[in-house]
């Protein structure tokens, strides 16, 4: 594999897991059982009901675009290359939203409402990232 | 001090801003540093009301972009002794809490005279919004996904989707303040007028955001002074009295919450205006907090003056300009004036309450409202009597 330029995740205590389950193509996320409620980025405790009782559950991976923008100018050296390059915001089924790239679509075809799946993209032997692409 | 039974700070016309000041111009200061600015602005704005460094007995110092600058270290070089110093973090979104706590800390009796101290050389530090470290639990560096503006970007794109609108009735927002930008002197786009094709033919940063519907970023320091009400009369300027201010927080960036912070602003409206006792309507000039252009349309629908989803109409025809039935940000803005994070545009309010505006004077300002980005939505509003 070439060198991998773009930034990667930072992981914590709270985030290892969700990592891991990338790691092993899951999708998973904290849901409280107390209040039955998903959440996301990790946290400690619920912030619905400060439980700490969580369970990562995994997600069906369905979603669909809630929003998305097309980053043009270049923050990262990693992205320079793909500018202008889409960042999508997708509204997951179980509740969550969570910002995300897309794959398998050209960006002039991403509408709103699309709906996308889950996929995972082993950027470096230790990092999975989920992304989506069109249903 | 009296709070209103919906828990807004209605001042009662006991505080009043009574002098302001600025750095000399805006833009690049390679001249001095940021504390230096902040003496600059503080002469002024001592110049401006007549009080002396002896009679601030409070001091707040919100610390810019730039280079960071210490409260303490702030009284040293103004030469003040207050009774109360604080600093005062975190830019923008806390500008409208930050007036809040100032006007209580002279209703409640504390100070007689508090000086809000703000420097920023964003320029000549080359701050950037964007691309940095965003702290132990990012994520989304990760998809190339950064800075505040392309969260704006979704945030409108969303917007435009869900009320069927169109994207370049935006534009109003850029012409209409760099219109009013070219009748001020201070303003950094004074000199550069924005027609509607410059505007489109402009570079998306993150679209649908060109770069004219951004804020600048640049050098400039701002000081304003509250004092006690009773005593504002005998000092240089009419007084401006702080009518009201509210905020509401819980809201929180890039968790893209629906509504468009509707149920936040629409709290603070009903607040703010029930404690000052006026209505959208009762506006002369409304001064916002415009990062990004976008922004004026969730304020103009949950502080009630459109209906939910017709901002976009409502801004067109000159309507926001000078001369139209509620000018905004008549200075040029953040997006056409200067970038120092909500200060400026409260100087332009305090002068059009003054009437001291000149060729951009809305006639007979006597009622402005202020209106600060979420999360920590805030407003508070400001009249000559
Ligand atoms: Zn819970």
């Amino acid at each position: 594999m070439p060198d991998y330029t773009k930034p990667l995740p930072v992981i914590t205590q709270d985030s290892e897991p969700y990592w891991s389950a990338a790691k092993a193509h899951e999708f998973r996320m904290q849901r409280c059982t107390d209040c039955g409620k998903f959440r996301f980025p990790p946290t400690h405790a619920c912030w619905y009901c400060l439980s700490t009782n969580t369970e990562w559950a995994e997600l069906s991976g369905r979603g669909t675009v809630w929003s998305f923008t097309v980053m043009h100018q270049p923050y990262y050296k990693g992205f320079t290359d793909e500018l202008p390059y889409a960042v999508l915001v997708v509204e997951l089924e179980e509740g969550p939203r969570i910002a995300s790239n897309i794959v398998d679509c050209k960006r002039e075809d991403i509408r709103i409402g699309m709906p996308v799946q889950v996929v995972f993209d082993d950027v470096t032997p230790e990092v999975t990232l989920p992304k989506f692409r069109p249903v | 001090m009296v709070q209103a039974d919906d828990r807004a700070i209605a001042f009662k016309n006991q505080v009043a801003v009574v002098g302001i000041g600025t750095t000399n111009h805006y833009g690049t200061y390679n001249e001095m540093g940021a504390y230096g600015m902040a003496q600059e602005a503080f002469k002024n704005a001592l110049d401006d009301c007549g009080l002396t460094q002896d009679d601030i007995d409070g001091l707040i110092v919100g610390t810019g972009t730039g280079e960071p600058t210490a409260y303490d270290d702030m009284a040293r070089i103004l030469g003040v002794h207050p009774r109360v110093a604080y600093p005062y973090s975190n830019g923008g979104r806390l500008f409208g809490p930050s007036v809040m706590l100032m006007a209580s800390l002279v209703a409640s009796g504390q100070c007689d005279n508090v000086a809000f101290v703000y420097t920023n050389n964003a320029r000549t530090t080359r701050v950037k919004f964007g691309g940095q470290d965003e702290g132990a639990s990012a994520i989304h560096p990760a998809y190339g996904f950064t800075s505040p503006g392309a969260n704006a970007a979704i945030e409108f794109r969303r917007y435009l989707h869900e009320f069927n609108q169109d994207r370049e009735k935006l534009a109003a927002i850029a012409i209409g303040q760099r219109k009013s930008a070219a009748l001020n002197d201070m303003a950094i786009f004074r000199d550069r007028p924005l027609t509607f094709e410059d505007y489109v033919n402009a570079r998306y940063i993150a679209e649908p955001l060109r770069l004219n519907d951004y804020c600048i970023i640049n050098d400039g320091a701002i000081v304003f002074i509250l004092s006690r009400a009773d005593r504002a009369k005998s000092l240089k300027k009419p007084p401006v009295y702080i009518r009201a201010a509210s905020q509401q927080g819980g809201w929180s960036i890039y968790h893209w919450q629906d509504g468009f912070e509707y149920e936040p602003y629409s709290r603070v409206a009903k607040r703010v205006y029930g404690a000052a006792d006026v209505t959208p309507k009762d506006v002369d000039a409304l001064f916002w907090y415009d990062a990004f252009a976008p922004f004026l349309l969730y304020y103009l629908e949950g502080f009630g003056f459109c209906g939910r989803g017709e901002a976009l109409d409502f801004i067109q025809g000159g309507r926001i300009e000078l001369g139209g039935e509620l000018p905004v940000n008549t200075s040029g803005g953040h997006l056409s004036e200067t970038y120092l994070q909500g200060r400026a545009i409260m100087v332009e309010a305090v002068r059009q309450i003054r009437g001291e505006c000149g060729p951009r004077q809305v006639p007979n300002a006597q009622i402005v409202q202020f209106i600060g980005t979420a999360p920590n939505a805030s407003s508070f509003i400001l009249s000559k009597d």
